[in-house]
């Protein structure tokens, strides 16, 4: 009897060991490289801010949060002034998340989108796809329709539906209304 | 002596007689698709052989200590960890890279040729030589990818490492980048491999049994 809750024992206390051992090793080299990424992202996120309102010298995250949406970041100019937001939201598309970032003006209105991640078909993030698909979302306010505000890629329907998705969700929030 | 004719004879095993991907047939799954480009080869050539060398390390220096009905559970936290450890540096140092290998990364968790090495050599040999095998089928594995991302890039983008080549005058074959084009490149890679091992080996043999048959012709001379 006591043979067997020995046995019993020592394998659990085995993984124990090694796996603390090896969530220690992650979690020393996340520590190592946070900053890193952190600037990395923020890098990314600031490109994206900059293509929207040119005039974009800092941002700053915004006390507005909705569990639709993952970030909201206001923009301001040189002089601190606010020149307007953008959202950072996800829908599912074929094949994962889709993330989008989308530049929302003081009235509500979307100065542009921008899709910061996905594992769609390659051409999603091609220039083709920004001058197309992307700029129909330009000057929308208040919400979107795949087939009546903006028409769908052809060929890829459910890569559109998820981008439209992901911009209704961003205008669910009703940034700049009403101001 | 011996232990030189150890390290050289694996390295030789790791590229060529028993190459992961051409020979043994396992990773085949990043192989087909990270070889778009020879630059994301390269990358996930490295980034995997750099995880199968510390893993079959480890769980070499573990061999004893991991009992046997769990191992292959504590196999996989081990390379999952040191996956995720590659995968924050990539992010940090590479993010060109880790961007464009995307979810490739990850998947170097279940990638065959790691947990094949580990159950194969790193558990049932010392360290260094464990060590050995890992850089040694790592190598491999970023030689057939860089190897198959040559052929792709060139005929398939008309670039080389993302240099253009030939300018506007070709039309790149675009199926070639896409999976069909993978799968079917990466067969016919595979047949002119073995077809060229396999005459080595012949003519090696051939060769072999020419020596012998002198050798029996000297002594019968002799006699």
């Amino acid at each position: 009897m006591k043979k067997n809750i020995l046995y019993y024992v020592k394998i659990g206390a085995s993984l124990l060991i090694i796996c603390a051992f090896m969530a220690g090793l992650v979690s020393g080299v996340h520590t190592l490289t946070k900053e890193k990424i952190d600037n990395y992202n923020a890098e990314k996120r600031a490109v994206a801010f900059r293509e929207f309102f040119p005039e974009t010298v800092s941002s700053a995250l915004s006390e507005i949060t909705s569990e639709e949406v993952n970030a909201v970041y206001e923009l301001y100019d040189v002089d601190g002034e606010l020149i307007g937001y953008s959202v950072d939201a996800s829908a599912s598309g074929y094949a994962g998340l889709v993330n989008v970032m989308v530049g929302i003006t003081k009235d509500g209105e979307i100065k542009g989108i921008k899709v910061i991640s996905h594992t769609e078909t390659k051409g999603l993030t091609s220039e083709e796809t920004a001058n197309g698909f992307f700029s129909q979302f330009r000057g929308k306010k208040g919400s979107v329709t795949l087939g009546t505000d903006v028409e769908a890629m052809s060929g890829a329907t459910i890569s559109s539906k998820a981008v439209t998705k992901a911009v209704q969700k961003a205008l669910s929030l009703n940034i700049g209304e009403g101001e | 002596m011996k232990k030189n004719n150890f390290y050289l004879s694996h390295l030789k095993e790791g590229i060529l007689d028993k190459n992961p991907v051409l020979v043994q047939l396992i990773g085949m799954c990043p192989t087909l698709a990270t070889t778009d480009t020879v630059t994301k080869a390269f990358g996930m050539g490295l980034a995997a052989a750099a995880v199968l060398a510390f893993s079959n390390l480890f769980i070499s220096l573990l061999r004893k200590f991991i009992p046997k009905q769990v191992r292959i559970a504590s196999y996989i936290v081990i390379i999952s960890g040191f996956v995720t450890a590659v995968e924050m540096l990539m992010n940090a140092y590479l993010p060109a890279l880790y961007e464009s290998l995307g979810i490739f990364i990850p998947l170097i968790v279940v990638n065959c040729i790691i947990l094949a090495r580990a159950e194969a050599f790193a558990s049932k040999n010392s360290p260094l030589p464990s060590l050995w095998d890992g850089i040694c089928m790592g190598l491999g594995f970023t030689f057939a990818l860089v190897l198959l991302a040559t052929f792709r890039e060139i005929l398939g983008c008309g670039s080389f490492c993302g240099i253009s080549l030939f300018g506007d005058s070709y039309t790149p074959i675009s199926i070639i980048v896409s999976a069909p084009g993978a799968f079917i490149m990466l067969g016919t890679l595979i047949a002119a491999v073995n077809k060229v091992m396999s005459k080595a080996t012949k003519s090696k043999k051939s060769k072999e049994a020419k020596e012998e048959k002198n050798k029996e012709e000297e002594v019968a001379i002799n006699v």
